[in-house]
């Protein structure tokens, strides 16, 4: 079975004819309760779904996550209305479980924050920046083009702070809203966004060591 | 005018258009003035488009997670296809096995 390319459609994008209809038939073969079809389901979304689940939690946590997202999915599958695709469904599902993981796991944010403190922007007391460093040069889809900065990026993400991690996963990677991510991290709008602006930050003062001029 | 530090901590409003018409004009201002924020506003919106983006697949369809360079998670060299075992798991646990 070629997974890969039909798995590809987990997360935002491109519509497919075809996938459409064969993602039609997969549902209501769900919706009749048929073991094959949830095979087909795991088979086909299970891989892609898997390297979501592990953005956020270690390799055992995220195989224990895909399992109760995947199950979640067969139980509720009566509430699938398909006014999203599946992939999307799926994907919302997996995330959330995720999130339930890492809640079990209970991370202090204090650490986080000392963690994150030095990547965060020095001052002088005239309120100008201690470190200013020099701008970037490139366009995104310059840096964009280049494997090792979208590899880089990516492991930057990964090794923030978990709590910066999963605000700045959420919001900017999962697409997920202010209102949304306050919601499944139970926290106020605001704190999210505090908590995204020094993810954003953190990340920009990793890649600037990269990516500024002359660096 | 509004220090530098001011500035940063509204960026995120800024950038996304979210400041009180009064506050956004002060940012404007500052930035057109300092060249310091000007290029951090820049590389901020910079790392803002490469995060979103740097997670889908890219152009020749490769599939992100799985490039060698991200050595240290070796999970995440993995294939897209789930290890059998644990598809049998999953299978087992939702009791849809055949
Ligand atoms: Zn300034």
């Amino acid at each position: 079975m070629d997974s890969a390319r039909t798995s590809s459609s987990v997360g935002p994008a491109q519509p497919d004819l075809a996938v459409l209809s064969d993602e039609q038939t997969l549902v209501a073969d769900l919706k009749a309760g048929d073991p094959a079809a949830y095979e087909r389901l795991v088979r086909v979304y299970g891989g892609r779904m898997l390297q979501v689940a592990r953005r956020f939690l270690d390799e055992e946590d995220a195989r224990d996550a895909l399992q109760e997202a995947l199950v979640s999915a067969w139980k509720s599958i009566d509430r699938f209305d398909g006014q999203s695709k599946v992939s999307t469904w799926l994907h919302r599902i997996v995330v959330n479980a995720s999130l339930m993981r890492l809640r079990k796991k209970n991370t202090k944010i204090e650490k986080a924050t000392e963690a994150l403190e030095p990547l965060l922007p020095k001052y002088l007391e005239d309120g100008h920046r201690a470190d200013p460093g020099s701008g970037w040069t490139e366009t995104p889809e310059q840096l964009l083009g280049r494997q090792e900065v979208r590899a880089l990026v990516r492991r930057s993400i990964l090794d923030l702070p978990e709590s910066y991690r999963t605000v700045l996963l959420l919001r900017d990677i999962e697409g997920l809203s202010g209102k949304e991510t306050a919601e499944a991290m139970d926290l106020t709008v605001s704190a999210v966004k505090v908590r995204l602006h020094r993810a954003r930050q953190a990340l920009r003062e990793i890649l600037a060591d990269h990516l500024a001029e002359g660096a | 005018m509004m220090t530098c530090e001011q500035f940063i901590d509204h960026l995120l409003d800024f950038d996304e258009g979210d400041l009180p018409s009064e506050t956004d004009r002060l940012c404007r201002e500052h930035s057109a003035l300092c060249k310091q924020c000007a290029d951090y506003l820049d590389s901020y919106q910079k790392t803002v488009a490469v995060g979103k983006a740097a997670f889908k697949s890219d152009s020749h369809g490769s599939e992100p997670a799985a490039d060698t360079v991200d050595n240290q998670r070796p999970s995440a060299m993995e294939s897209y296809e789930l290890p059998e075992e644990l598809v049998q798991s999953i299978l087992t646990a939702a009791g849809a096995v055949r």
